[in-house]
């Protein structure tokens, strides 16, 4: 092992310990590959500014999302399609170009991914629902760059509510107990937007 | 609903994971050589990046083994979930109804069917 890869594998310790057990070593390999392609000193030095600005932009990413888990919202408590919701509300925030991920994304998010709820309200009321967050948005959508985004107050207090539901039925948090999570924000303009179509 | 657009860097990882699947490195090297260089993703965004798509069920781990190229070391490798092929399909589509607004609108010159050959 070089004095690179070994500078590199200290520089890994500042990611949380659950992310480093899980991609610390495949990053340390990822490293060591590109050394080795990288020909010459001037490449090498490329190289290093490059993975230090990489570890600038992922390392606080990385422990904003270990702090979601300090709430009490570890993943694996998730159903996929959960996920899933979070995922595309992650993007939804930043076509806004939003600092966190609020109720109304996470609304948008699950209906991108929940048919069920989608029937329920209507290819027109889903239209509506958009345009009505649109609207409260302000601002022009954006094609989101790759930026990693926490979740706001509302939205983490209606990720709890939807565990403590999920836990009284025996599940993983599915998209229903999310939507009675958004649902008890009761003056969120989403829990409004899922009221006015009957959704309760 | 419609699709929105998905992340360039989860898109590129998409694409690379299209054909096959690929280790870390593998990931790296495919997205840089297909974007001519311009795209060079760190083990930090690629690794961040593929923990969340892990997350999302877009990607899956398919184990470890050896890389042929890379001698005896052990790589863990990554494919395509059908969830996440869909959602590759409809971001293509999607840039695909782009490049066709923007060559109707003369930003792009039209293909001949000779040179789309």
């Amino acid at each position: 092992m070089n004095l690179s890869e070994r500078i590199y594998r200290f520089l890994l310790r500042a990611y949380p310990r659950r992310y480093r057990e899980q991609f610390a070593e495949p990053m340390a390999r990822c490293f060591r590959d590109q050394l080795r392609a990288a020909s010459g000193p001037a490449a090498a030095a490329g190289l290093w500014l490059r993975t230090l600005a990489d570890l600038v932009s992922s390392v606080p990413a990385r422990h904003f999302e270990a702090r979601v888990r300090v709430h009490g919202h570890a993943w694996g408590a998730f159903s996929e399609p959960t996920r899933l919701s979070i995922f595309f509300a992650r993007q939804e925030a930043s076509s806004f170009s939003r600092p966190e991920i609020t109720l109304e994304h996470l609304l948008l998010g699950i209906l991108r991914n929940d048919p069920d709820l989608s029937a329920r309200i209507g290819s027109q009321g889903v239209a509506e629902i958009v345009q009505a967050i649109e609207t409260a948005e302000g601002v022009a959508r954006r094609v989101p760059p790759a930026e990693d985004l926490r979740l706001s107050f509302a939205a983490r207090r209606a990720l709890g509510v939807a565990r403590i539901f999920s836990t009284h039925d025996g599940a993983d948090i599915e998209p229903r107990h999310l939507l009675r999570g958004i649902l008890r924000e009761r003056k969120s303009l989403a829990a409004r937007l899922l009221r006015e179509r009957g959704i309760r | 609903m419609a699709a929105e657009p998905l992340t360039p860097a989860v898109f590129h990882i998409l694409v690379a994971l299209a054909d096959g699947e690929r280790h870390g490195y593998g990931i790296m090297q495919e997205v840089a050589a297909r974007t001519g260089r311009q795209t060079i993703m760190g083990p930090g965004t690629l690794y961040g990046t593929l923990k969340r798509m892990l997350e999302a069920g877009l990607v899956e781990e398919c184990g470890e083994r050896a890389d042929p190229e890379a001698g005896d070391e052990r790589r863990r490798y990554y494919r395509l979930t059908g969830r996440g092929r869909k959602a590759a399909t409809a971001e293509a589509e999607r840039l695909e109804a782009l490049v066709r607004a923007a060559r109707s609108k003369r930003l792009l010159k039209t293909r001949t069917a000779q040179e789309g050959a």
